[in-house]
């Protein structure tokens, strides 16, 4: 009896003295697999508590940088015969929650089980890129690829998750004996040892994942590694548990430290609760039930201004990864006419859109990497009628469609002065160059319940183009139908839609090579230039990170100058959390929720 | 010695556009065992006279004034002045009725004896389940209803059993009074003879007082021993059966006897009574039958009749009471 | 229990009454007939011959039954029971149909949202996962897979939560909305009864006056705004109930059970006492007294309460129980004065209608107290078409609680059902329709079955 007592209260004494964070989160997660979670059914919120847990090779900074993981150092791209090599040494420090040493053969095991049982699912597609992956002793692997595509291989494939195979080797053995071996292994609910100490605990379905420490702090390979930015731009990883240590060599680190991260946990548990409704998990915010409201949309403007100037609340705001764009079906008449594109991006006023009709809730955009993104981002790409006035872009759009000969029945006059109502006559029987009438165009938009601020975007476009006999319609559409429409049937003149797009603009390629063409690929418009062609493969088969670099600058300028897609715009990702907890740092690319919270810098203030 | 004595009774419904005078100042006694029929068109509040006496009236319905004295052994109550609660316990113990719309009276989702045991057990409370179930049984035998068919619903039984069975709810407390309330109308005429026979028999056996209340006069005569006839919430004529049946003195009487035809007896002519019952949200003044009477008077136009006994038992409102002389020329025309 | 006894059981007992049945009873040919050939469904059921599947082997065993009972002719109510089972066999088959076509009709599929540039980097992945959920079968494929799971009563396989069993989804939300709707039912309907006989009763006074009008506002009034109402003050403001969810996380850290656990342990404690409630109302109806009706209802709620309490109180979950009650208190608040308003309005109604029936006049004129006849004979009668109407609601509950599910942070069966279709999870979007029709189906069998049970002058 005396020993429930003192059991009791020792549980109680944990309990109450336990140091725990609440994180809000809107979904149930799916899964605990790994191999499911990367898979078709994967979900923000499957990664938010959990994605963290597992290392990869190479990893990026807070400033995009990429820097070393789980390996010591980035290796070059090697060729050797007809293939190319890239040799990873691996950290000798690190090791699973279960005490197994992080070696060679969890890096084997994971890219050669994906490969060797056909692993689904969109995440796990780089794993998919070497052709052989070979332990060359406990602590180095060597990549085989056929191409060098170099991007590719440093960001996806070298950034995949690994996996613990001491855990997962007897059941995926197992696995390959069942009749169904990937739904069999696929259906296995367990919670695995990560490379972290904070790893799940219990799991109630719609309510909430605990997270718990796993590895006391004196034992876990981690505590207390910084992370450390310089002034300059140089970057160190410094363990002083294990001595490891990694700087940056261009810039080398020198002088003031600018930030210094250091890695906890500092809470022994983490509770992500599960909301139903974003404004009563915006109420418990307020009541302290939670402390930070992960969301990978963060809250929107309303909510944001709910929540300023309320005692304990921080509420930051960053740019998101993302853009939304008008593209166009380049492959018809006269959406294949450069002018004419560039006619209808001169009629866009991004800035008054963003500011007046959106009131400050988007930030406007000219070409598709925000300007956050700083590494990759061509400050000097401007929009056709950067500053102009709606008088005067109507001029230009109409200077550019004449310029490409066409031709008006009714042809639209514009007077530039009269600031309000510029149209004096409004264009009709717009024809092309060779004379053909222009057909009425279609714009395809989401509706306003699914996305407000691209529906009243496209409004604002369709009166502009119409005032001067540009016969564009819109039509607001359900989001699968534009996206059958669209990918799969490419049957379109015009539509609106948004990316969500990683740091790295490997997307580029995707969008618009001349090789990625609709249905098969993403090229919707039906792009080609071999100009922009030629850059993007310089990117993807760079020798190193600024070539890279200039690729992509170059690139942005041909796209602004071309027009598949008209950028529009991008949106601020808005998060708040209470003051009773501090992150190492809240300014950053996309938001805090872009580091699933944080989960082991987190400390809880009094 | 009278078991019950109404005076000046009054009740009044009350409509947006006034007081509809349904009863207007009703007086009857009724000796212990005897019985009194109310006849009188549809309409005229006869109805309401036992609604009234049973106080089961609608919400709209007002008491303006009046007594009914009810001898309850020996103590004199008026059932007008008692409160609810006091009246719930004269109801069915003292005054019991057999509705009108015998065919709606039971509860459909009831077994007809449950719902005469729950009258038994709510003024007998200590009375024993077998007990009640053996009275129902001898209430049934009385009613020559099969007392094997007493746990069975009302919509298995058919018309005249309802009825049967309605005037065995109605003896199941051993009222003093039992108002039957046109407890035929719903039959065809063989039942509805049957009917009144036995109700007739049981009133002799049990020795109750009993209230017709038809619009057939004929029918009224046959089982009761007095007779008023009521036009327009007022009683016109009352007296024992034969003298009402044979000596009518209310023009209106004399009318309504003879706009039936009858069952028994000889051939006779036929009357209708020209116009339409008064509207008792206003009705004329002088004598209420006035407007419709082929004697009226100027007198009757402007002065009410008194209601008065012109002879020994034999009540009358009419300023020109009919003789034999001008009953006998009416029916030779 | 051995495979032998199982055999035993299925394979020659039913069988054997079945046949004993037929041969005592039947009296036609057409008896052995339609016994010959359930006899031949069942058995080639039981022992999988595949030659005598009907689509599937469970499907048998549903079948079986019914042809065998067309054989004979049946009394009443069992012959309305009978004939119903196959018209909602029949029901269903067309629904299941319908839904499919309507799923088929919605343009993209579930793939469509993984068009993400990644992908494409490798598009045998992209044909992969589409072959692997058979979003690239033509129809007729998709057809014939759809309803030979129908057939064989399995759901599929989820796509967003690929692979677990759409079943095993649902039976992982169905106690959570159960509990909460039955509950909540429960309560708004013996609320709704209860005013709407009084107001009835009442009828123009005061308080029926203010009821019907409250009533209106809440009957009326926009849902996700009075939920949040309701929230910010007895969660926010009075701080006397918590603010969503169905459990207090940290208090639940160390249980060594799940909460879905305590969950259908609650369910059934719910059904039981509901289930000796309904024992307390049938005794009563058998008793004559007032009294001893009370008593009789009153000691079976009470001893079965007793009972729950003390099974509660042993089996080491009473804590975690009551956990979950508490957290129960605001969505049961909130959806009872949501939903009273209906049952009230109902019964009002219905009330005000038989209160003019003449055998209203025969129980006042019997001299029965005031409240006898209100509950007794008006309310009683009244009560058919309320609990027609709450049978049938129920049902639909199971699905229709989407926001309350969410503003409440309640997972239940409508946002499952919601979340599959927006996400175009076919599997268990048609699952959980499926799962409904059946519920919807079979509740109004339920409703029938009450009518005439509740109403002696129903006969099927």
């Amino acid at each position: 009896m005396k020993k429930a007592v003192f059991l009791f209260l020792l549980t109680f004494a944990i309990a109450v003295f336990a140091v725990q964070v609440n994180y809000g989160i809107f979904e149930d997660i799916t899964t605990t697999n790994v191999w499911n979670l990367l898979g078709s059914g994967s979900t923000s919120y499957n990664f938010a508590v959990q994605l963290w847990k597992y290392p990869s090779l190479f990893g990026m900074n807070k400033e995009g940088q990429i820097i070393p993981a789980a390996a010591t150092d980035i290796p070059p791209i090697v060729k050797e015969g007809n293939m190319y090599t890239v040799t990873v040494k691996l950290r000798r420090d690190m090791r699973w929650s279960n005490g197994a040493p992080f070696t060679a053969d969890d890096v084997v095991f994971t890219y050669n089980t994906i490969q060797g049982m056909q692993i689904p699912g969109g995440n796990w597609s780089g794993v998919y890129e070497p052709a052989k992956i070979e332990k060359i002793d406990t602590w180095t692997v060597k990549f085989y690829f056929k191409e060098k595509k170099t991007m590719t291989i440093y960001y996806d494939s070298l950034m995949a998750a690994i996996v613990c195979s001491n855990y997962w080797k007897p059941i995926v053995d197992k696995a390959k004996k069942q009749p169904d071996p990937v739904k069999w292994l696929l259906a296995q609910e367990v919670i695995d040892p990560g490379i972290t100490s904070l790893n799940i605990g219990k799991i109630e379905k719609s309510a909430f994942v605990q997270i718990v420490k796993a590895v006391p702090n004196d034992k876990y390979w981690q505590y207390g590694e910084k992370q450390i930015y310089y002034k300059n731009g140089g970057f160190t990883i410094t363990n002083p548990k294990t001595g490891f240590k990694w700087s940056t060599t261009d810039p080398k680190p020198a002088g003031a430290v600018d930030l210094e991260v250091v890695n906890g946990p500092f809470v022994d548990t983490i509770v992500y609760k599960i909301f139903g409704n974003k404004q009563v998990a915006i109420q418990a915010l307020l009541t302290g039930d939670i402390d930070y409201i992960f969301n990978p949309v963060g809250i929107t403007a309303g909510e944001a201004e709910q929540l300023k100037g309320q005692k304990n609340i921080k509420v930051v705001s960053n740019p998101q990864l993302g853009f939304r764009f008008l593209a166009f079906n380049m492959r018809k008449f006269p959406m294949n006419i450069k002018e004419f594109r560039q006619a209808l991006a001169a009629l866009i006023d991004r800035d008054f859109i963003c500011n007046q009709v959106l009131q400050g809730r988007a930030i406007p955009l000219a070409t598709p990497i925000p300007p956050a993104n700083s590494f990759w981002y061509n400050s000097s790409v401007k929009t056709v009628g950067e500053g102009l006035s709606l008088g005067e872009r109507y001029a230009l759009a109409i200077s550019l469609l004449k310029k490409a000969g066409f031709k008006w029945d009714t042809e639209p006059v514009i007077d530039t002065k009269d600031a309000k109502n510029p149209v004096k006559t409004v264009g009709k029987g717009l024809k092309g160059p060779d004379g053909k009438l222009v057909p009425t165009l279609t714009l395809m938009s989401p509706g306003m319940d699914y996305d407000p601020m691209r529906a009243q975007t496209a409004m604002y476009i369709e009166q502009w183009a119409k005032n001067i006999g540009m016969p564009i319609n819109l039509k607001l559409t359900d989001f699968n139908e534009i996206s059958t429409k669209v990918f799969d049937e490419v049957d379109f003149d015009m539509f609106i839609l948004g990316w969500g797009i990683p740091r790295v603009p490997t997307y580029f390629k995707d969008f618009w090579h001349s090789s990625q063409m609709a249905p098969e690929g993403f090229n919707v418009p039906g792009y080609a230039n071999p100009e922009f062609d030629a850059l993007i493969d310089e990117f993807e088969y760079a020798d190193n990170f600024d070539q890279a670099r200039k690729a992509i600058i170059e690139a942005q300028q041909i796209l602004a100058d071309d027009l598949p897609y008209i950028i529009l715009f991008t949106n601020p990702m808005v998060e708040a959390y209470r003051t009773t907890i501090q992150f190492p740092f809240d300014n950053v690319l996309d938001g805090i929720q872009g580091y699933y919270g944080l989960p082991e810098n987190v400390k809880r203030v009094q | 010695m009278a078991i019950i004595k109404v005076e000046d009774l009054k009740m009044h419904y009350k409509t947006k556009m006034g007081y509809v005078k349904a009863v207007d100042g009703i007086s009857f006694e009724l000796e212990e065992g005897g019985s009194l029929g109310i006849v009188g068109e549809s309409g005229c509040g006869k109805t309401s006279v036992s609604m009234t006496l049973l106080r089961t009236l609608p919400e709209n319905a007002h008491f303006m004034g009046g007594h009914v004295w009810f001898n309850d052994n020996g103590n004199i109550v008026d059932l007008a002045q008692l409160s609810e609660n006091e009246m719930r316990h004269y109801r069915w113990k003292g005054i019991s009725m057999v509705f009108q719309a015998a065919m709606n009276s039971l509860n459909p989702v009831y077994k007809v004896s449950d719902q005469i045991i729950e009258a038994i057990l709510t003024h007998y409370p200590d009375t024993p389940i077998d007990e009640a179930r053996k009275k129902v049984e001898r209430l049934f035998e009385l009613v020559t209803l099969d007392p094997k068919r007493m746990d069975e619903y009302p919509h298995q039984y058919s018309g005249g059993m309802k009825q049967r069975a309605v005037i065995a709810l109605a003896l199941a407390c051993d009222p003093k009074i039992i108002i039957a309330d046109e407890p035929t109308t719903a039959l065809d005429v063989i039942v509805q003879d049957k009917i009144l026979r036995e109700l007739k028999k049981v009133q002799d056996q049990l020795n109750m007082a009993m209230i017709y209340i038809s619009h057939d006069i004929a029918v009224i005569a046959e089982v009761s021993e007095k007779i008023a006839v009521m036009y327009a919430g007022k009683f016109v004529e009352q007296s024992d059966s034969t003298t009402v049946f044979k000596h009518p003195m209310h023009p209106y009487t004399f009318l309504l006897m003879n706009a039936f035809p009858s069952h028994v007896g000889e051939k006779k002519k036929l009357f209708t009574i020209p116009g339409e019952p008064p509207n008792l949200l206003n009705p004329p003044t002088g004598c209420r039958f006035a407007p419709r009477c082929p004697w009226v008077t100027d007198k009757c136009l402007n002065e009410e009749p008194p209601y008065i006994e012109i002879e020994k038992g034999h009540f009358l409102a009419c300023w020109h009471p009919l003789t034999e002389e001008v009953r006998q020329n009416e029916l030779r025309k | 229990m051995t495979k032998a006894l199982i055999i035993t059981i299925f394979g020659v007992i039913i069988p054997a009454i079945g046949v004993i049945c037929s041969l005592w009873k039947g009296k036609k040919p057409i008896n052995y007939i339609f016994l010959a050939i359930s006899l031949a469904l069942y058995y080639g059921a039981l022992f999988n011959v595949k030659y005598l599947y009907l689509f599937s082997p469970r499907f048998n065993y549903i079948i079986a039954p019914l042809i065998y009972f067309y054989g004979f002719d049946l009394p009443g109510l069992a012959k309305f029971i009978r004939n119903r089972m196959a018209q909602i066999v029949l029901l269903l088959v067309i629904y299941v149909t319908v839904v499919f076509f309507i799923f088929l009709a919605m343009p993209g599929d579930y793939t469509t949202k993984f068009l993400d540039p990644k992908l494409m980097k490798n598009p045998e992945m992209y044909e992969r996962m589409k072959h692997l959920f058979g979003v690239d079968d033509p129809w007729y494929v998709k057809y014939y897979k759809h309803m030979k799971n129908f057939f064989n009563l399995e759901m599929g396989v989820s796509f967003s939560e690929y692979p677990r069993a759409v079943e095993d989804i649902i039976a992982e939300r169905l106690p959570r909305t159960l509990f909460l709707f039955l509950a909540s039912s429960i309560l708004s309907f013996l609320l709704g009864f209860d005013l709407g006989k009084r107001i009835a009763w009442k009828r123009g006074g005061l308080a029926d006056k203010t009821a019907t009008l409250v009533g209106i506002v809440f009957w009326t009034i926009f849902t996700p705004f009075y939920m949040l109402i309701i929230i910010w003050l007895f969660s926010v403001t009075l701080k006397w109930f918590p603010l969503s969810g169905f459990i207090t996380p940290s208090k639940w850290f160390d249980a060594p059970f799940s909460a879905q656990n305590v969950f259908v342990k609650l369910l059934w404690t719910e059904l039981f006492l509901l289930i000796s409630w309904l024992i307390g109302i049938t005794i009563s109806g058998q008793l004559k007294t007032i009294k001893s009706k009370k008593t009789a209802i009153w000691s079976s709620v009470i001893a079965g309460a007793a009972i729950s309490v003390l099974y509660w109180a042993t089996n080491g979950m009473g804590s975690y129980a009551l956990d979950i009650i508490y957290h129960l208190a605001l969505p049961v608040l909130s959806l009872v004065t949501l939903g009273f308003a209906g049952d009230m309005l109902v019964m009002r109604d219905t009330m005000l209608e038989v209160i003019r029936e003449d055998y209203i006049t025969t129980a006042r004129a019997k001299g029965l107290p005031d409240n006898v006849i209100r509950d007794k004979h008006a309310a009683r009668t009244a009560l058919l078409p309320l609990m027609t109407s709450f049978v049938i609601g129920l049902a639909s509950t199971v699905s229709g609680g989407v926001i309350t599910e969410t503003m409440f942070s309640w997972k239940g069966m409508g946002l499952t059902l919601l979340d599959a279709t927006t996400a175009q999870d076919t599997p268990l979007a048609i699952g959980c329709l499926v799962f409904t029709g059946i519920l919807v189906l079979f509740a109004h069998l339920v409703a029938d079955i009450l009518y005439a049970i509740l109403d002696p002058r129903i006969r099927y």
